[in-house]
């Protein structure tokens, strides 16, 4: 009797949960259903424009491909500052949905970055009494807003909410209350605008919850580095025609450009992500705060202010169309990545044709499912946002790896689309990967004739492991002798089970897997005197007594059989 | 009687005796030819590996013209594997019900050739407990390089004197 009353309010509870789940998904469909913008069909949109993106939750991090690479080309960006790899998280579960005039629906989402610039904005137009400093750049926080118009068309901004110092001071260096839906009344403070590519589109100065200066961020010429005195005494003043948007339609507006001085501060945050979902520290993040340099750039404010509401289409200043309607973003077609590159790829080498583009995203996009190792490895580097560089020309053999630059280069087109070039190159951007420091340490220094020591333990590990990958190949032992051959394929056999298994190894486990592991190292070992005495060899070095990280990483990841 | 009982009994304990240690460790002459069997212990495990030798047994195998260049894909090397495994099932026919009770394999490397696909050298892997013996295996190598021969397609092949196939795995 007593258990039945105790599973009373657990049976309770779960059908409420039931009850909660249906209710929430019938609001979704409702929504959709009734042609209105849901978090939904946000989700999916930024899941489309987010390729080779996995799991898709409100944990799982996004790859900011564009937004990542544009930091780095925004011409406006001090060579210094470094922008590294940015993830963000969207935070769905708290998106809200709202509608702008009846004629745009639009999501927005809070979002946090693993690493961030905000910039300071402190325009002298807007009278700032208190200078920001590190307590704002606390209290920034950002959205990313997807909207949709009346025509369909999807787009997406970034925006940051940069408070005032005073406002912040007086709400408990707190801000996060406010959204394009409801800024509060007396909200002071900028909300800047960056599309897809990363490019500031326009910053908004905010007043007592209401916009009253537009500026937008034209070009930037100098950059700066804390310490370097520039004159900042630039003004110009242009005028322009500007149709369309929420500004005044077919009205002539004066904008005024100044250059000036923006501080930079960057937060470098660090999580437990490691890729994995469920892992319980992914919310962990530790950040740190620093000054690393200012931009000078043109700022051009619009001296008539048309609309006191935020708008969180950005503008359409620079490209009027004919049939531009208010608000603007029929101006602009949805954003799409300008190349349909595969995650892995950054870039291409300039001179590279369409043929041979085409061959190495092919090349690259069969890593996925080529095998359960270049699988994992895609995964891997697909996960942590990490991209190559990709290049054609002349070199040596067939293909290498730059663990400086981070670049493929392949010597021929035939090479380029050769899974087997494309897996053994892609073991060593593994390696890269895996062993502290990097394996620039162990390569081959430009100009040099002889390679760094470690060299050809990095070169024999590749070979093993692709030996345990293709069961029977006997790569790391090419030019050996058939009973050196024999050896190495007997261990391999022992090893893996008969090709079945990959070897599981634990340096720093019990006594068991340490007896193991250097049971496994002894042969590693003896084998890899072999390939160094190998005639002829062209990775002979001199041997260092390495373990073979990667290997193990990798095998300790994988099986035979992938999901 | 009770002699050739007596007979009988210790002929049919050799035979069993015989059947158990079917590989051993060392060099064997068989059908002409020297077979090397290896023994090793691995983690608890054995396994064997047999192999005929040949001419590049105890010396480096040729390299290849280009250092750098690509190893032979395997669907670039073509030869008849289920002809492959039809001899070795058929000189193993007798012993086909004990094999799978014993959960027995072999796995075969092949070596090729390049000028004109011939096999260069097979090498056999076995479990530790296998049935197979070196008879079997002798037989088995002798039709297989009789009757087996590869193709190759593709230009990276051109580069090595001798094309390593990889594994061809076998279980009864």
């Amino acid at each position: 009797m007593k258990k039945r009353l105790l599973a009373l309010p657990v049976l309770v509870l779960v059908l409420v949960y039931s009850c909660r789940k249906n209710l929430m998904y019938d609001m979704e469909t409702n929504a959709a259903a009734a042609g209105k913008f849901s978090v939904q069909q946000a989700r999916d949109h930024i899941k489309a424009l987010v390729r080779g993106d996995v799991g898709y939750d409100g944990k799982v991090p996004i790859k900011l491909m564009s937004i990542n690479g544009a930091t780095t080309q925004n011409a406006s960006m001090p060579k210094t500052i470094k922008t590294g790899q940015k993830i963000f998280y969207p935070f769905w579960d708290k998106a809200t949905t709202a509608n702008f005039k009846g004629k745009v629906d639009y999501v927005e989402v809070p979002i946090a970055l693993n690493k961030r610039q905000i910039r300071l904005y402190q325009f002298k137009q807007d009278n700032i009494k208190q200078k920001p400093d590190a307590s704002v750049v606390n209290a920034v926080f950002q959205r990313l807003v997807i909207y949709k118009n009346r025509k369909g068309q999807i787009g997406q901004r970034l925006l940051t909410y940069i408070p005032d110092k005073q406002y912040i001071r007086d709400h408990g260096y707190e801000a996060s209350t406010n959204s394009l839906k409801h800024l509060n009344r007396d909200f002071f403070g900028y909300i800047e605008y960056k599309n897809w590519s990363g490019d500031i589109v326009s910053v908004l100065r905010v007043e007592n919850g209401k916009v009253v200066r537009k500026y937008t961020i034209n070009k930037s010429v100098k950059e700066k580095q804390k310490g370097l005195g520039l004159q900042r005494t630039v003004t110009s003043t242009t005028s322009k025609a500007m149709s369309g948007g929420n500004i005044t339609t077919n009205s002539t507006m004066e904008e005024v450009c100044n250059w000036e001085w923006i501080p930079i501060m960057e937060t470098v945050c660090e999580t437990h992500d490691d890729g994995n979902p469920n892992d319980e520290n992914l919310n962990e993040v530790e950040c740190t705060l620093q000054e690393v340099g200012e931009y000078m750039d043109l700022v051009c404010e619009w001296v008539e202010v048309p609309d006191p509401d935020p708008c969180p289409w950005g503008d359409c200043d620079e490209d009027p169309c004919e049939d531009c309607e208010n608000p603007c973003t029929d101006c602009e077609e949805p954003q799409e990545p300008t190349e349909d590159l595969d995650s892995l790829i950054k870039k291409f080498c300039d001179d590279l044709t369409e043929a041979q583009k085409t061959t190495i995203k092919n090349t690259v996009s069969s890593l996925k499912d080529y095998d359960c190792a270049t699988k994992f490895m895609y995964n891997h580097f697909d996960n942590k946002n990490t991209s190559f560089g990709f290049c054609i020309s002349e070199g040596q053999g067939s293909g290498t790896y730059n663990s400086t630059t981070k670049s493929f280069n392949f010597t021929s087109d035939a090479a380029a689309g050769n899974m087997y070039v494309m897996e053994h190159e892609f073991i060593h951007a593994y390696q890269d990967d895996t062993y502290a420091g990097g394996t620039a340490q162990y390569g081959w220094p430009n100009n040099s004739s002889t390679p760094n020591a470690g060299f050809v333990n990095i070169e024999f590990e590749q070979a093993v492991m692709n030996d345990m990958i293709n069961y029977g190949n006997t790569l790391a032992l090419n030019g050996a002798t058939q009973a050196q051959i024999d050896a190495y394929l007997l261990w391999i056999n022992q090893v893996t089970s008969n090709g079945t298994t990959y070897p599981k190894l634990n340096p720093n486990g019990t006594a068991a897997e340490i007896a193991a592991y250097n049971t496994f190292m002894s042969s590693y070992n003896s084998f890899l005197s072999i390939y160094n005495a190998i005639p002829g060899n062209p990775n002979h070095s001199t041997a260092l007594n390495l373990s073979p990280q990667a290997l193990i990483k990798l095998f300790n990841n994988i099986n035979r059989n992938c999901p | 009687m009770k002699n050739l009982i007596i007979i009988f009994l210790a002929f049919t304990f050799c035979s069993s005796c015989f059947a158990q240690s079917t590989l051993k460790d060392g060099r064997h002459n068989y059908d002409g030819k020297v077979f090397k069997v290896t023994k090793s212990d691995y983690s608890g495990k054995t396994s064997f590996s047999v192999t005929a030798i040949g001419r590049f047994w105890d010396k480096p195998s040729p390299p290849p013209k280009d250092p750098y260049g690509y190893p032979t894909a395997k669907k670039d090397i073509h030869f008849d594997i289920d002809k492959v495994k039809e001899i070795v099932n058929n000189v193993l026919s007798v012993k086909k019900k004990d094999l799978q009770q014993n959960m027995d394999r072999m796995d075969l490397s092949f070596t090729f050739l390049q000028e004109n696909g011939s096999i260069e050298s097979i090498s056999y892997f076995f479990n530790g407990n296998t049935l197979i013996n070196l008879r079997d295996i002798a037989k088995i190598d002798r039709e297989l390089k009789k009757n087996v021969k590869a193709t190759f397609t593709g230009n990276e092949y051109k580069n090595f004197y001798l094309i390593s196939y990889g594994m061809v795995s076998v279980t009864f």
